[in-house]
């Protein structure tokens, strides 16, 4: 599936209301189990407001997949920790981001292709801090809660592959900057990061074991 | 950040001595005598030797606290036995560099064929605790025989002032020094092989003291300053809150088309795709130290500065994942010098010391509720890892504009003050200063790290107002005012006031200055040297490896230089071979070489304050024979990528090692080298020029050849 394929579909996703969301049940999870994502290119994080970047070379997660047959789509994975490093705002700001809540947890929404399925990462939560400027931010779902990342993954293309998650540009979240402080003119500045603003990500998680849905 | 203008002041002192002309002989009743004679024992590769030195020099009486006490121009004289000049004379050219020197000319050379360089670690004593004096390092040249045996080198020179931090004694002492010396005469800039011994005596040698009281009064608000290390407690009162973008019609960018300050915005152009964004700025003070080239009077001043700037009051900024690949921040800063007295040498004999101040002012023409600020322009790149769209910023680089007029007084003759009133200054002149902050050979810093700073062919207007009993005016124009004079300065660390952030006692931290000695070519060579990649796995990928490499560097010798592009120079790599993933070997054909200038940076760890090293420009070029007769080419370097969305390679771009320095070795830590796409080799599991595809190990301690002390200051 092509980057703008994957976003066309998680973008029609998108249209449906969360509370409409009936998760599917996945016929077949294999093998599950204990899974290790890394990142495949840069994670890039965009402030669709001011046009601010933060690009992480280098992100782990870890966490567990439910296998299986006829597997509930609601958290059909959980994702236990995630480290991010090699992190840099706008090509020259050392940056941290450290996760909150959780464990997150990953839903299929919809089944897709045969090699593909759709699915969202919930509960997601993160702070940035960028101690130089200084400005630290706090990224979190509608009123502070645990937010959404629409996404989508693919099946290994060999025996014994990698399985992807991928985050399209374009893809649905309900992301926005709870927080950034100090405020200006003592710290983040107005052209970097402002409470409110909503966020676009990018990236590509290698899942090992591969797994296929 | 201009403190051009400090460095004029001097300049107004020495004309103050042409006006004083020979009239002036005695020594002022204020002033005392400071200095000592040691013996001390010398060793180094020629063995043992006795060597004596003496030091004369003046000082105030008496001091206060807070106050400034200036040294007057010390005077050196090393005694070396015949026997030493010998072993000096017996060393072979071999290139080495002159090292520069801080301080006077040096003595009148005799006929005896040595120089050298004589750095003496000088003790502040205070109630309050010691402190280096700071001393600069005196050239030395051959003085006439004395018939005393011994061949005599002398200097001369001047020490950074001293700010007593409590009342009581505060004395100098000596026990140390570095002595270099170099067949012929330093001053003549020839490269000579150099004689390094370092010298102790059997008891460290006071100097002088000074009785110093309490403040007079309540102090005016950094009067007490100075640009020196251990003055820094003292410095506080530079660093002003300035308004906001909005709060005072005072305070603002001057786009004024008829004004020459506006200008640093004209070039290069701002993408007329990027809407600005506006805000308050951020708060910074900073600090920057270096020197003013006073051309007419044919040498330098140090100078001092606290910039209070409001930053980012206007930003540009493209967007991230689409462009255009650039961000400009502006806005408008007062800038405010430390008043520090300097000694110069007027008509090349007199010593003349005098305090000039830059007043920063408003534009010319302009009313009272223009702005009084000056401009300030930041320009970096968005991302120099992706290709994103143009235009996008070759160069980053800092400019900042402001009218100034400068402002001299306190001027003394050979000790005998010299009233210039109080009017005396000169009329408005823009200054403009820009600082380059890197590219993509030379690696970058970006303007919140400090930066160097330069202003060029500054204009010395003439002085009006100057003279009591008559006007001097004149006269300091004729010696001090034109054009063609230079500033070169250092900023450090940009401090947030408002949120005291990379601040220190509320201010702007000095700049982080390098000292490196000897300096000269240098040889670093690592043995071996190799880069491995691994998959997340940990499973072998493939591995270049030499078994050496040597980077070839030149080094300046000397105090305070600037962190950024500290040494240049270029790498080749021998007995090379590449193994691919599937084990097999291919050799390198010849010696690997370096593509372009490497470039030695450094810089400090913010969280350990430990100094760290960097080697940018990296691109290694290796002609690899991969059989039946056929060979590639393997480049090493960096990548930028083609986009977010495609994170492959599409352009080569040099790349950087990072690591420790230490003992005089280089040990590399990191790096961010691969494989490039102008590499012609298919070796399996050895093209990966994908973004994860970067070495993931390396081995590497170069040793450097002279030993280099880089320390900081």
């Amino acid at each position: 599936m092509t980057t703008a394929a994957a976003a066309a579909a998680v973008a029609a996703l998108a249209t449906v209301p969360a509370s409409a969301v009936a998760y599917p049940v996945v016929p077949s999870v294999s093998p599950g189990g204990n899974v290790i994502a890394t990142n495949v290119g840069p994670i890039a994080g965009l402030d669709n407001q001011t046009g601010a970047v933060l690009v992480c070379s280098s992100v782990t997660a870890e966490g567990s997949v439910k296998g299986g047959t006829n597997v509930p789509g609601d958290n059909i994975a959980t994702v236990t920790s995630i480290s991010f490093s090699g992190c840099v705002a706008n090509g020259s700001i050392p940056t941290t981001v450290t996760p909150q809540g959780l464990p997150w947890f990953l839903d299929v929404t919809d089944l897709g292709t045969a090699t593909t399925t759709i699915g969202e990462l919930t509960g997601v939560k993160f702070q940035l801090d960028a101690p130089s400027v200084p400005c630290t931010a706090v990224i979190t779902g509608p009123g502070g809660t645990g937010g959404k990342i629409a996404g989508v993954h693919t099946n290994p293309t060999t025996a014994g592959g990698s399985s992807m998650l991928e985050l399209p540009v374009g893809g649905a979240n309900d992301l926005s900057v709870q927080t950034a402080t100090p405020a200006p003119p003592a710290g983040c500045p107005t052209s970097l990061i402002n409470p409110g603003d909503t966020v676009t990500l990018n990236g590509k998680l290698a899942l090992n074991p591969g797994q296929t849905m | 950040m201009h403190q051009v203008f400090r460095g004029v002041a001097r300049i107004a002192a020495i004309a103050a001595l042409t006006v004083s002309g020979g009239a002036l002989v005695a020594v002022p009743a204020a002033m005392a005598d400071l200095g000592a004679d040691m013996g001390l024992v010398c060793s180094g590769k020629a063995g043992t030797h006795k060597v004596t030195l003496r030091i004369e020099t003046t000082v105030p009486s008496s001091g206060a606290v807070g106050q400034p006490i200036q040294l007057g121009t010390i005077k050196v004289d090393v005694g070396l036995p015949p026997e030493l000049l010998k072993e000096v004379s017996a060393t072979s050219p071999n290139g080495a560099s002159t090292p520069p020197v801080t301080g006077l000319a040096p003595s009148p050379a005799a006929s005896t064929a040595i120089g050298g360089v004589a750095e003496i670690q000088v003790a502040v004593h205070e109630p309050g605790g010691d402190r280096r004096g700071g001393w600069p390092a005196f050239a030395l040249a051959a003085a006439p025989a004395r018939g005393d045996g011994a061949v005599h080198l002398t200097g001369s020179g001047v020490a950074p002032p001293v700010v007593p931090g409590s009342p009581g004694g505060l004395s100098w002492s000596a026990r140390e020094m570095a002595l270099s010396l170099v067949p012929g005469d330093t001053t003549t800039g020839k490269d000579t092989a150099e004689l390094a011994l370092h010298c102790v005596t059997e008891k460290e040698a006071v100097l002088g003291t000074v009785r110093v009281g309490r403040a007079r009064g309540a102090s005016a608000p950094g009067a007490s300053s100075a640009p020196t290390r251990q003055a820094a407690a003292a410095q506080e009162g530079l660093c002003k809150v300035i308004p906001g973008r909005g709060e005072d019609p005072r305070y603002a960018i001057n786009y004024d088309p008829e004004l020459e300050l506006a200008e640093i915005y004209e070039s290069p152009p701002t993408p007329s795709s990027i809407f600005p964004r506006y805000g308050a700025g951020l708060m910074y003070c900073i600090k920057a130290t270096g020197f003013f080239n006073i051309k007419k009077v044919g040498n330098a001043a140090p100078i001092a500065v606290e910039n209070n700037a409001r930053a980012l009051t206007e930003s540009y900024v493209g967007n991230g994942f689409f462009g255009p690949n650039y961000q400009e921040y502006r806005g408008y800063f007062v800038n405010r010098t430390y008043p520090t007295p300097a000694t110069m040498l007027g008509f090349g004999f007199m010593p003349t010391r005098a305090v000039a101040n830059a007043v920063q002012i408003g534009a010319p023409g302009g009313g009272e509720a223009d702005p009084i600020t000056g401009n300030l322009r930041i320009l970096q790149r968005l991302r120099w890892d992706m290709a994103l769209p143009d235009p996008t910023v070759k160069r980053q680089e800092i400019a900042a504009s402001a009218y100034i007029r400068i402002k001299a007084g306190q001027a003394e003759v050979n000790g005998v003050p010299l009233d210039l009133g109080d009017e005396c200054m000169t009329g408005p002149t823009l200054l403009s200063a820009n600082g380059f902050m890197g590219n993509e050979r030379t690696g970058t810093t970006q303007y919140y790290e400090g930066q160097p700073l330069i202003a060029e062919d500054v204009e010395i207007p003439p002085f009006s107002g100057c003279g009591v009993t008559e006007d001097l005016s004149p006269i300091l124009t004729a010696s001090v005012s034109g054009g063609g004079n230079y500033a070169n300065l250092e900023s450090g660390r940009w401090c947030n006031i408002l949120a005291n952030n990379q601040c220190v006692n509320g201010a702007g931290p000095l700049p982080e200055k390098f000292t490196v000695y000897p300096g000269g070519d240098v040889t670093a060579v690592a043995e071996p040297f190799v880069l491995t990649k691994n998959d997340t796995s940990g499973r072998f990928q493939g591995q270049f490896r030499c078994d050496s490499a040597t980077m070839r560097l030149q080094m300046d010798r000397g105090h305070w230089q600037s962190r950024f592009r500290l040494g240049k120079g270029d790498m080749s790599l021998d007995g090379c071979e590449v193994e691919a993933s599937d084990r097999s070997v291919y050799p390198v054909v010849g010696e690997a070489t370096q593509d372009g200038s490497l470039w030695l940076n450094m810089f400090t760890d913010v969280g350990g304050g430990n100094p760290q090293m960097k080697i940018n420009g990296v691109v290694l070029n290796a002609t690899v024979d991969v059989g039946e007769g056929k060979k590639c080419s393997l480049r090493i370097g960096d990548a930028v990528l083609d986009s977010i969305f495609n994170p492959v390679a599409k352009y080569e771009r040099p790349g950087e090692i990072i690591g420790t320095y230490s003992n005089g070795v280089f040990s590399m830590k990191s790096q961010t080298l691969r494989p490039t796409v102008k590499s012609t080799c298919q070796i399996p599991g050895f093209n990966f020029m994908n973004f994860a595809d970067a070495f993931t190990l390396q081995e590497g301690n170069f040793a450097f050849s002279p030993e280099q002390q880089i320390t900081s200051p």
